[in-house]
């Protein structure tokens, strides 16, 4: 079986995280990625071929994976393989008007070269652990053209966003695709997770004929008619789903892996998501450190108050700080005195000594990479952030983003 | 894995097999009682996510020395499982590399190793194949930051035969420890094992640098005539010196520590977890790298109380932590306490555990409601041991 990484995701909606990374490379849950678990899934299930496909700037994907070795993909069969389009229109936010079927097309002879009878698509939006071996042993005993896994979920009445969801009759084929508002549907939904198994040749056959007709289109719109045109059935999938397609979805992420149940559905149980490793010494909580309901990652220093937070490697926090329900990237320190609540600091940002940050559970602020935020007023609140004085913050870009009001 | 060693690798690549290291790591340890019965001392588990070999390999790979043999011979298994192909430290080179060195059966007999010079001539066709000028003799049972090309330079700057490393150890310790005696050049001009009346207070730290064609010549003529040359320390620095061969002392000045009995151990670690430590282990530029198992962060619940401590991933903690090294994938129940002790990796502690002044090897279970505690010595948990009782085991 040959993988495929389809990573043209668009990267909008989750801006400033994604301003200046693709979703595969967003940091997760203190020291993932969020492309360890789809690699992980492949690689477990015997995947030894992986074609990363994207429109991106490949070098935070690059940096991250290098020969797969964390994966047992630096071996002599198969490995990985780029194939990277970033002339189409810049690649800037991970999406090309014209689609990203020429970038398949023109890397066609992968898939010849691969020799796998199957091909499994996935991408890195839909956070998940699948086992992958059980999608093709039903692919195979069902005998469809395509199989689509989906996730079943009973829709809450408040959810604002959309999701395209499959109909699927009782016998698992696949009826119909359509994208469902979740705030105008109610009950049963079946949400199409684009992962996708099918046999190599009709792949091939179908990115073909889609650039015979020279249509501009992306790979899942070619796979979303497939399904509905040609026999195909739904895999259902039980486990743990999030769709990251907002800051706030990427925040809710992060905040369930403090629950055990969601961490080892996701993370530690049957498959056990490989990452990179760094050697980072372990990290030290000092006597006036207070921690309660945390995950934290190696190489930490710890003096502050810390509760229902996710912190990342090499995070400092001086003494009489508060970091209540945030998630702290790696390499960020926060000073003495700083008060954060509801906030997502990016990777290497500073928070001087006494400020205070705070969100709601609903908008979290978020700080990006590299910034440092300086006291800016007394009480200073998302409500009353001023401007006036942002010449004591540098470095900070765009500030009106950072304080988003409520 | 380059980073920040950019330089010195490149740099490394120029002197290639000038010297290589031969790391002495069969030794028993057998004041570590329990903690060694199964392993070799070289792969006793230290500062919650290191072995103590980390620490020789990571200066050697720090030190720009990329070829290394690993002479094992006391239960290896663990040792060598660890070491692999020695990239975790950076050191799987296509020239060179880490090897793994055991005894052997041949025609000439059994060739088990007798000692520590001995270990090496029975190893010379694997250092004569690397061809190196220099030859680094190591021990893998010591904590300390070293940077070999230093002791090096100064090899050839005296125009050595043998350079021995030493450290100031207090007077009244000396006695402990193998004792140089110096002239004002720092060449060593006596040598006593372990004197009653130490004449100085600079202890061999069991490193050496040898001039390869001259240790070659002394290993392979003693052997022909009979010679007992078994033992650096013993026979071969003082054979050395009965020749006027050019031995010379390299003062090393920083923390080095033989973690040799349960106590010693016991306060190196504890020492350890204090941030503003000599050995400065957060020092980027000077990593300890080990194989690093792949685990999800550790977790601290509602109820955890952690202070003073070092925790490593994959923990889930619900009890109370103090002034205490935790490692990897450590499980400790709620209410249970852990004070002034070392608890290995793989360990599961169920609730209202009381664990004070102890050393816990890997993968010991306590059951709820069980108890540790070292009054006057420090207690000893082996590996896969379970304490307590049968009838409420700990989930």
């Amino acid at each position: 079986m040959c993988g495929i990484l389809n990573l043209t995701e668009s990267r909008l909606a989750t801006y400033p995280l994604t301003r200046h990374r693709p979703i595969a490379s967003l940091p997760f849950c203190s020291r993932y990625r969020l492309i360890d678990l789809p690699l992980t899934n492949l690689t477990t299930a015997g995947v030894e071929t992986i074609g990363v496909f994207t429109h991106d700037n490949l070098r935070s994907i690059y940096d991250h994976v290098r020969s797969g070795k964390e994966w047992g993909l630096d071996s002599l069969h198969g490995g990985l393989f780029f194939f990277s389009d970033p002339g189409a229109d810049g690649g800037r936010n991970g999406v090309s008007h014209e689609g990203d079927i020429f970038n398949y097309f023109n890397n066609i002879a992968f898939f010849d070269k691969s020799e796998s009878e199957y091909t499994v698509i996935m991408g890195t939006r839909m956070l998940c652990n699948i086992d992958v071996k059980a999608v093709l042993r039903h692919h195979i005993e069902q005998g469809a053209e395509i199989t689509v896994v989906y996730k079943s979920t009973e829709v809450q009445n408040n959810e604002d966003k959309n999701e395209s969801c499959l109909t699927i009759d009782e016998d698992g084929h696949v009826r119909g695709l359509r994208s469902c508002s979740m705030s105008e549907n109610m009950g049963q939904l079946f949400i199409n997770m684009d992962i996708y198994i099918l046999k190599t040749e009709l792949l091939t056959k179908l990115i073909r004929n889609a650039v015979a007709e020279s249509e501009h289109c992306n790979l899942n719109d070619v796979l979303h008619q497939a399904i509905v045109n040609l026999p195909s059935n739904g895999f259902e999938y039980t486990g743990y789903l999030k769709n990251i397609d907002s800051v706030e979805a990427y925040y809710q992420a992060n905040m369930d892996m403090l629950e055990d149940r969601n961490m080892t559905a996701l993370l530690k149980g049957s498959q056990i998501i490989h990452t990179k490793v760094k050697n980072e010494a372990p990290t030290y909580y000092s006597r006036s450190s207070d921690v309660e309901d945390s995950l934290i990652a190696n190489g930490c220093m710890i003096h502050g108050e810390v509760s229902h937070s996710v912190i990342f490697r090499n995070v400092t926090i001086e003494k009489n700080t508060v970091v209540n329900s945030s998630i702290i990237m790696q390499g960020s320190s926060i000073g003495s005195g700083a008060e954060l609540h509801y906030v997502i600091l990016d990777k290497q940002v500073r928070i001087e000594p006494n400020t205070k940050l705070v969100g709601t559970k609903n908008k979290p602020i978020v700080i990006e990479k590299n910034s440092v935020i300086s006291r800016i007023a007394e009480g200073l609140t998302t409500d009353t952030a001023p401007l006036k004085n942002q010449e004591n913050t540098i470095n900070t870009p765009n500030i009106e983003t950072l304080f988003s009001r409520k | 894995m380059c980073g920040r060693g950019w330089s010195r690798h490149s740099f490394s690549r120029m002197m290639k097999n000038e010297m290589i290291a031969m790391i002495l790591a069969g030794g028993q340890g057998s004041r570590l009682g329990k903690l060694t019965r199964t392993i070799a001392k070289p792969a006793v588990p230290f500062g919650g996510k290191y072995r103590i070999i980390d620490f020789s390999l990571s200066n050697c790979s720090n030190s720009g020395i990329r070829t290394i043999g690993v002479v094992t011979q006391y239960q290896p298994l663990e040792l060598n499982s660890h070491i692999g192909n020695g990239s975790h430290w950076g050191l799987d080179h296509k020239d060179g590399g880490v090897t793994i060195l055991q005894p052997h059966s041949s025609l000439d007999g059994e060739k088990w190793f007798e000692g520590t010079a001995h270990a090496i001539y029975q190893n010379i066709s694997y250092i004569d194949s690397h061809n190196p000028t220099y030859l680094l003799i190591l021990s893998g049972d010591h904590i300390y930051k070293m940077d070999y090309e230093h002791m090096l330079h100064f090899h050839k700057r005296k125009k050595a035969s043998a350079t021995v490393a030493v450290i100031h150890v207090p007077l009244t310790d000396a006695s402990r420890f193998g004792i140089m005696n110096t002239d004002n050049t720092d060449r060593i001009i006596d040598f006593e094992e372990k004197p009653a009346k130490p004449k100085s207070n600079l202890a061999s730290m069991g490193i050496y640098i040898f001039t390869w064609e001259v240790l070659r010549r002394y290993l392979v003529e003693s052997h022909a005539t009979g010679q007992n040359m078994d033992d650096f320390g013993k026979n071969v620095i003082p054979s050395f010196l009965a020749n006027g061969e050019n031995v010379f002392a390299y003062s090393f000045n920083g923390y080095w520590k033989d973690v040799g009995t349960i106590e010693s151990l016991w306060e190196a670690n504890m020492a350890f977890i204090n941030p503003d430590h000599e050995l400065n282990i957060r020092d980027k530029s000077w990593r300890i790298y080990s194989k690093n198992p792949v685990a999800p962060p550790h977790y601290l619940a509602s109820g955890a109380k952690v202070k003073e401590s070092l925790i490593v991933d994959g923990c889930y903690i619900s009890g109370e932590i103090n002034h205490s090294i935790i490692s990897q994938n450590v499980k400790i129940g709620a209410n249970s306490v852990i004070k002034d002790s070392i608890v290995m990796a793989n360990t599961v502690i169920g609730k209202n555990v009381t664990i004070d002044h102890a050393i816990v090897g890997e993968h010991a279970v306590f059951a709820n409601n069980a108890q540790i505690v070292g009054d006057q010595s420090i207690e000893v948990v082996g590996y896969n041991e379970i304490v307590g009782g049968l009838n409420d085991e700990a989930e």
